[in-house]
């Protein structure tokens, strides 16, 4: 199970090096909305630094979510999903493994340019790793509702849209979490309670998400 | 789960039947494919049978009727009898080489990787997918049913077009191989415009367009 499961993760990690520039497209995005929301806002380091954290999550939040929707869509279309099924181990080990690798891809490059975020607005180094961990924390969670729902919209019409409304609001809870690590982090105060929900939430997506996936990849390779 | 003393039992297709989109594909369709037994689909397109490959291959459910193995109900996906499908998609990445692809297959059916390279892809093994010729692709497909183990003699071969881009001399190790393979105890359900394996006596199922 576990040789099969790095397997399937070396793949997509395979494919994700060759698709690099989605992954840099994605960052770009990122990158451009922190950049445009201080030109918005006004240089006040004061009014940056109180709205720069829920401005790094939704950033971080939107320029991950178009990407869902495509998550199975390539393997689904190229007929791999249906030589998965084949195998003795369950689908649900090869849709963890995507969901691995998608969140590693899309989330480090992230943390790599979150220092340069924080100077711009105005958010001190010395609460970084913390801010960091809340992000992992909750993109991590964020990844897993990305499965479930490409998962679930696969084969159907209007894929995107559909994934981007099933998606979004579900994430709400990580975000409200993450907002508030990031508020405490600022004012100082304990984080210990708002990163152990997210970790609680994360944990029990886990649990939720994989047979939920191998169910809606079940589904799909029937209506192909 | 098929017991292992099952996979040597004939396949049974008792009256199915399939709708798609509420269209009528076919109808009380029976088919028995024992071991070492060759069967081929004929019929004009849109008559069901690459739906008829899919429905064996576990991917597509049928709308009425009973596949058995054995007197019991069989389920492909569940079954250790190995299943090979081999139809359009092939299920390769086109970003990832001939080589990886076909590892990634083996390391899935827990198999050993190619002894002999009877469809001469060692030309492109290093070559990404989305370089290859349709003729190409169909040599690495049909590569497959060479990675080898001790439980892939009773392997049903579902076989979808097969011989439809390949030239004159893969066509003949690809009768060769399945050949061997019936030999062996292996089954073969071939869908195929072009002649194939007529000197095996094939059964032949027609089927007829869907209206």
């Amino acid at each position: 199970m576990i040789l099969i499961f790095w397997q399937y993760f070396i793949r997509e990690f395979e494919i994700s090096i060759s698709q690099a520039s989605d992954i840099l497209s994605q960052v770009g995005f990122f990158l451009l909305i922190m950049i445009l929301f201080p030109l918005a806002l006004g240089p006040d380091p004061k009014t940056l630094t109180e709205f720069g954290i829920a401005i790094v999550w939704i950033a971080a939040f939107v320029s991950v979510v178009p990407a869902y929707d495509r998550l199975f869509l390539d393997d689904y279309a190229h007929g791999f999903i249906e030589k998965a099924a084949h195998n003795a181990q369950p689908l649900g080990c090869y849709a963890a493994a995507k969901c691995l690798c998608f969140f590693l891809v899309t989330t480090l490059p992230l943390l790599i340019i979150l220092p340069a975020i924080c100077a711009m607005i105005g958010i001190k180094s010395s609460i970084f790793f913390e801010l960091a961990l809340s992000l992992l924390l909750g993109m991590f969670g964020m990844t897993l509702l990305g499965g479930i729902a490409s998962g679930l919209v696969l084969g159907a019409r209007r894929a995107a849209i559909l994934a981007a409304v099933l998606i979004l609001p579900l994430s709400s809870p990580i975000l409200i979490f993450g907002c508030m690590t990031g508020l405490a982090l600022i004012e100082t105060a304990p984080i210990k309670p708002y990163i152990s929900i997210m970790i609680a939430m994360d944990l029990s997506l886990i649990v939720v998400a994989i047979p939920a996936m191998q169910l809606g990849l079940k589904n799909a390779i029937e209506n192909n | 789960m098929v017991s292992s003393d099952l996979v040597h039992e004939s396949l049974l297709l008792t009256n199915v039947t399939l709708f798609r989109a509420n269209k009528l594909i076919f109808k009380d369709l029976n088919l028995n494919l024992s071991s070492g037994e060759i069967c081929i689909l004929n019929g004009p397109n849109g008559a069901g049978k690459t739906s008829l490959l899919r429905i064996i291959a576990g991917y597509l459910p049928f709308s009425y009727g009973i596949m058995s193995l054995g007197g019991h109900i069989f389920e492909p996906l569940k079954s250790n009898l190995p299943i090979w499908y081999i139809g359009n998609p092939f299920g390769f990445h086109p970003n990832l080489s001939a080589a990886k692809n076909l590892f990634q297959i083996a390391m899935m059916r827990k198999l050993q990787m190619l002894e002999e390279d009877k469809f001469n892809i060692k030309e492109f093994i290093k070559q990404p997918i989305r370089t290859l010729s349709t003729g190409q692709l169909q040599r690495l497909a049909l590569s497959q049913l060479l990675l080898r183990s001790n439980r892939q003699k009773e392997a049903i071969w579902l076989l979808d077009e097969p011989n439809s881009a390949l030239d004159s001399s893969h066509c003949l190790t690809l009768e060769t191989l399945i050949e061997e393979h019936i030999k062996f105890g292996g089954r073969v359900l071939i869908a195929a415009h072009q002649p194939l394996c007529r000197h095996l006596a094939p059964q032949i199922i027609q089927l007829k367009a869907s209206s």
